[in-house]
C-alpha cells in the first residue's frame, strides 16, 4: 500500500533560459516556447473534469496514501450504499477530513472526536456551496438523532468512538473498521459478536458489517472469502465517478520516459470549492455565494483534505495577480525535484541556481503543524499552479492545508479563486 | 434534542422590513416558542451579503442559500403564471439534502409556487404551506382597478393542486381561508398576522399639530392609493394644519406637496410611530393582508382606512371605515383639525378595542394551529 512508483532518474539541469522549452518538450500538445499545458485544464475544471485527458508531463511520483484504512473504509461504504439511500451516511472519524467517495453517493454527516472550529464546504448542486455537517461526538442528542436516521454508519474501532457505538440502535446499518494489524480490542470484538456482524477483510482492514450492510457488500463482490484487487477498486471507482463532484480514479499516474510500465496510482480531481475550508465568517459567506474555494484579499486560503493526507496535491489559482514584466515566475515556470537534485547543468556553462519563484519566503504552505515547501510552481497567463507533497495527519487532527499567497499574487482588494484541485497518491 | 423545522423562503428576512418577511419571522418565532430549532433554506431572490449571512446564521440553526434559476414565465394574454414555471427544482433537491442531514419534523414553505418542494418529503414530515395571499386569478384584481397585473397570478387549477400538497395551508386572512374552503379545501388554517404591542394607546398631548402618518412600500397599489388621497386632500387645504409623514419605499413616488413630509426609509418603526398621532391607509384595492393597517395598532396609534385596507380584519374592526380616499380626505380635513381632543380620543379608544379583539383572535388561532401541529407530531 505504501509503496511508491519508481522515481524518475534525475535529469541534467538546463540553463534558466531554456527551462520553458524543457517543460514544453515533455508535453506533446504544447508548441515549443509556449508554457506547459497544465495537468488539469481550466476547461476541465469548469466542467467537472469529466472530459479532461490526463497529461502526465512533469509529474513527480505521487506520495503514498497516508491513511489507507480511511480510503478503504470510504470505498467500501460507498460501494455498500443503495442507489438512493434512505438517510444520511454517518462517517465517524476522530479528526475532520473528507471522504469523497461516500459523499459522491449520499448526504454525509460527519461525527468527530472533538469540535472543529473550521467550516468546510461542498457544492452538491453545482451552484452555491453549503457547509458540511460536522457534529461533535459529545453532542449526544444530535448524534443519537443522526445515528437513528442513518442509512449507513461507518465507525472506526477506536476508543473515542465507544460512546457512538453504544448510542447506536440495535439494528443500525453499521460498517465497523479497524486496521488489520491492530490488536483485537475485546470490547469491540464482543460488541460485533453480540450484533452478529459479518466479518470481512479488505484493503488491509478488518471489517465487521451489519447483516444488511454485509449483504450489500456481497452484491458488489466483497465477501468473507474475497480479496478485492485493483481491478475491483477501479471498477467501483468508475461506477462512482459519473457525475460526482469529486472524481477519484485508479490508474497510471505517471508515464516516465523509457519506463516499461506506468506505476499505478490513485487520483482525485475536483473543483476547489469541494475542499474549501475557513474559520472566518466573512470568507465563509463569500465561499458560499461565489461557489469557489477563495483566498482572501490577504492571500489566505485553507483546504480540507481527504483520508488524512499524503499524496501530492496540485491546485490552480485563478487570477492570482496580474502578470508583470519582472514577475519572477516568468523565468521559473517549474521548480521540481530535479531542480533540487541537480541544480547545475553539467553539460552547459556553470550557472547560478534559479531565483526563488517568489522573492523571500512569501508563499507559505502549512499543514499538520509544519511548514511545507512547494514542489513546483507554475504560472500560466493569470493562473498560478502550486504542487506540494502533503504530510500525513494524525487520526485526531483536522486534515487541513493552509495557504498564504504572496501579496504580489493577490489582485488588488479582490479574492483569488482556487479553481481546480488534484491529488495523486502512489498505489501498491 | 429540539425538533427541527425547515423554513423555505425567497424573502430577505433580516431586516424584516417588508410585510411578507415579517409574517415569515412571525412564524419563525411561533415555531421557536414551541421548542423547535428553525433552519432556513433561502432562495436568494432578495440579495445576499455578508451582513445578511451573519444575521441569518445568528437567527437560524442552519442556513443554506441557493440562487433561484426558475424561468418564471408569464403567459400572455391574461398574465398567467404556471407553478411549474415558477418552481425551481434545485430548491427541492437542496431541501431533501438538508433533510437527510438534519431530519426535520416540519417543513414550512412560503408562497404557493414553492409547494412542489413538499413532494420531497414523506408523510412523516409535517408539511405546512403559508399562502400569504390568494394567487389564483389575482391578475383580475389589477385589471378591475385599471392597473397592469404584477408579479404572480395563477390558475385555480394550479393553486388548488399546490394546496393539496400540504398537510395544512395557512391563510393570513379569514376571507382567504373562507375562499379556499369554498373551493373544497379542508386543510386550511386561518392564522392572522400580529406583532407584539410595542406602545400603550394614548392620545396626542397637544405639543405638536395633529400629525398623520403613512408607512408603506412603493408597490402599485400603495402609490395609487396615497396619490388618490393627496389629490383629494389638496383642494381641502388641510395639509398644512395637519402634516402627513410619509415613510418607506412609497416616499420616492410621492410628489413634493405642502404638508407632506417625506422621510424615506426608517430604521426603527417606533421612531416613525412615535412621531405621528393617526396612521392612514387609504387603500383602494390590492391583495393579501395589509400589514400597515395592523402595524400602527402595535404602536398605540389609531388607523383610518377603507374596507380594502381592513380586508381580513373587518369582523374585528371598530375604527371608522371610509368608502374611498376622497371620503377619508374629507373627514380628515373637516373633523380632525385643531382643537382635536374630542375627535381623536374616540379613535384611540376604538383602536385599543380593535387591538384587544385582534389579540384575542390571534390567541385563538395560534392555539388552533398548536393543536393541529401537536396532533401531527
Amino acid at each position: 500500500m505504501n509503496a511508491v512508483g519508481p522515481r524518475r532518474p534525475p535529469r541534467a539541469r538546463k540553463p534558466a533560459s531554456a527551462q520553458a522549452q524543457t517543460t514544453s518538450a515533455v508535453t506533446p500538445q504544447a508548441p515549443p516556447g509556449e508554457a506547459v499545458a497544465p495537468v488539469l485544464s481550466p476547461d476541465g475544471a469548469a466542467q467537472g473534469l469529466a472530459a479532461t485527458t490526463p497529461t502526465l508531463a512533469c509529474e513527480p511520483p505521487p506520495g503514498p496514501l497516508a491513511r489507507p484504512g480511511e480510503f478503504w473504509a470510504d470505498l467500501l461504504a460507498a460501494a455498500a450504499l443503495p442507489p438512493v439511500p434512505d438517510g444520511p451516511v454517518v462517517v465517524c472519524t476522530a479528526g475532520a477530513r473528507l471522504w469523497p467517495l461516500v459523499e459522491s453517493r449520499a448526504t454525509v454527516v460527519a461525527v468527530h472526536a472533538r469540535r472543529t472550529p473550521w467550516t468546510d464546504f461542498r457544492s452538491p448542486f453545482g451552484r452555491h456551496a453549503a457547509p458540511r455537517e460536522r457534529l461533535h461526538a459529545a453532542d449526544a442528542d444530535a448524534v443519537a438523532d443522526v445515528l437513528a436516521r442513518a442509512a449507513l454508519v461507518v465507525l472506526p474501532a477506536e476508543p473515542w468512538a465507544v460512546p457512538l457505538r453504544d448510542a447506536m440502535p440495535a439494528d443500525a446499518p453499521v460498517l465497523l473498521w479497524a486496521a488489520a494489524r491492530s490488536a483485537d480490542d475485546p470490547s469491540w470484538t464482543a460488541w460485533a459478536d453480540a450484533r452478529h456482524l459479518v466479518r470481512l477483510r479488505a484493503g488491509g482492514l478488518r471489517l465487521a458489517a451489519a447483516p444488511v450492510v454485509g449483504r450489500a457488500l456481497a452484491t458488489v463482490g466483497v465477501t468473507p472469502w474475497s480479496v478485492p484487487d485493483d481491478a475491483w477498486v477501479a471498477q467501483v471507482l468508475a461506477r462512482l465517478a459519473p457525475g460526482a463532484a469529486m472524481q477519484v480514479s485508479l490508474g497510471a499516474v505517471q508515464a516516465d520516459e523509457g519506463a516499461a510500465a506506468a506505476p499505478a496510482g490513485l487520483r482525485l480531481r475536483t473543483a476547489g470549492v469541494q475542499m474549501a475550508a475557513t474559520a472566518f465568517e466573512a470568507l465563509s459567506h463569500h465561499i458560499q455565494v461565489d461557489g469557489h474555494l477563495l483566498a482572501t484579499p490577504q492571500g489566505l486560503a485553507s483546504l480540507m483534505l481527504p483520508w488524512g493526507g499524503g499524496g501530492t496535491l496540485r491546485l490552480m489559482l485563478r487570477d492570482a495577480g496580474a502578470l508583470r514584466p519582472d514577475d519572477p515566475l516568468d523565468d521559473a515556470p517549474v521548480q521540481d525535484d530535479d531542480a533540487q537534485a541537480d541544480p547545475i547543468d553539467r553539460d552547459g556553462p556553470p550557472r547560478v541556481p534559479p531565483p526563488p519563484v517568489y522573492p523571500g519566503d512569501s508563499l507559505h504552505l502549512a499543514a499538520a503543524g509544519g511548514r511545507l515547501s512547494p514542489r513546483a510552481l507554475l504560472r500560466r497567463d493569470r493562473d498560478l499552479w502550486v504542487t506540494v507533497d502533503l504530510p500525513a495527519f494524525g487520526a485526531a487532527d483536522d486534515a487541513l492545508l493552509h495557504l498564504a499567497l504572496p501579496t504580489e499574487a493577490v489582485p488588488d482588494e479582490d479574492w483569488v479563486r482556487v479553481r481546480a484541485v488534484e491529488i495523486r497518491w502512489g498505489w501498491a | 434534542m429540539k425538533p427541527r423545522v425547515l423554513v423555505v423562503t425567497f424573502n430577505r428576512l433580516v431586516p424584516a422590513d417588508q410585510g411578507n418577511a415579517r409574517r415569515i419571522m412571525q412564524m419563525v418565532g411561533l415555531y421557536r416558542a414551541r421548542g423547535f430549532e428553525v433552519d432556513l433554506l433561502y432562495h436568494t431572490e432578495e440579495g445576499q451579503d455578508v451582513a445578511l449571512s451573519h444575521a441569518l446564521r445568528a437567527t437560524f440553526g442552519r442556513v443554506m442559500m441557493l440562487p433561484s434559476r426558475a424561468p418564471k414565465r408569464i403567459q400572455h394574454p391574461g398574465h398567467v403564471c404556471r407553478i411549474a414555471d415558477w418552481y425551481d427544482p434545485a430548491v427541492g433537491r437542496a431541501a431533501r439534502d438538508l433533510h437527510a442531514q438534519r431530519g426535520y419534523r416540519v417543513v414550512h414553505v412560503n408562497y404557493v409556487w414553492y409547494a412542489p418542494l413538499l413532494e420531497q418529503f414523506g408523510d412523516d414530515v409535517v408539511k405546512v404551506l403559508d399562502t400569504h395571499d390568494v394567487f389564483a386569478l389575482r391578475s383580475e384584481k389589477y385589471v378591475r382597478a385599471g392597473m397592469t397585473p404584477q408579479w404572480f397570478s395563477t390558475t385555480l387549477e394550479d393553486e388548488d393542486g399546490a394546496l393539496e400538497l400540504a398537510h395544512a395551508a395557512l391563510a393570513i386572512q379569514q376571507e382567504e381561508a373562507t375562499e379556499f374552503a369554498r373551493r373544497g379545501h379542508r386543510h386550511i388554517l386561518y392564522l392572522p398576522y400580529l406583532e407584539p404591542r410595542m406602545r400603550p394607546f394614548s392620545g396626542p398631548d397637544g405639543s405638536r399639530p395633529l400629525t398623520f402618518g403613512y408607512l408603506g412600500s412603493g408597490n402599485d397599489w400603495n402609490i395609487l392609493s396615497l396619490n388618490a388621497y393627496l389629490k383629494a386632500l389638496k383642494p381641502l387645504g388641510a395639509g398644512l394644519r395637519t402634516p402627513l409623514l410619509v415613510a418607506g419605499g412609497i416616499t420616492r413616488h410621492v410628489r413634493e406637496t405642502p404638508g407632506v413630509i417625506r422621510l424615506g426609509f426608517v430604521k426603527e418603526l417606533h421612531t416613525f410611530y412615535d412621531a405621528i398621532d393617526i396612521a392612514l391607509n387609504p387603500m383602494l384595492g390590492g391583495t393579501g393582508l395589509k400589514i400597515k393597517t395592523v402595524e400602527p395598532l402595535g404602536f398605540g396609534k389609531p388607523v383610518l382606512t377603507t374596507p380594502s385596507g381592513a380586508q381580513g380584519l373587518l369582523h374585528l374592526w371598530e375604527l371608522p371605515l371610509f368608502d374611498d380616499a376622497a371620503q377619508m380626505a374629507a373627514h380628515v380635513a373637516k373633523e380632525l383639525t385643531l382643537p382635536f381632543d374630542s375627535a381623536v380620543a374616540p379613535l384611540v379608544e376604538a383602536a385599543e378595542r380593535t387591538r384587544d379583539a385582534l389579540d384575542a383572535e390571534y390567541a385563538r388561532q395560534t392555539a388552533r394551529f398548536d393543536r393541529w401541529l401537536a396532533s401531527r407530531l
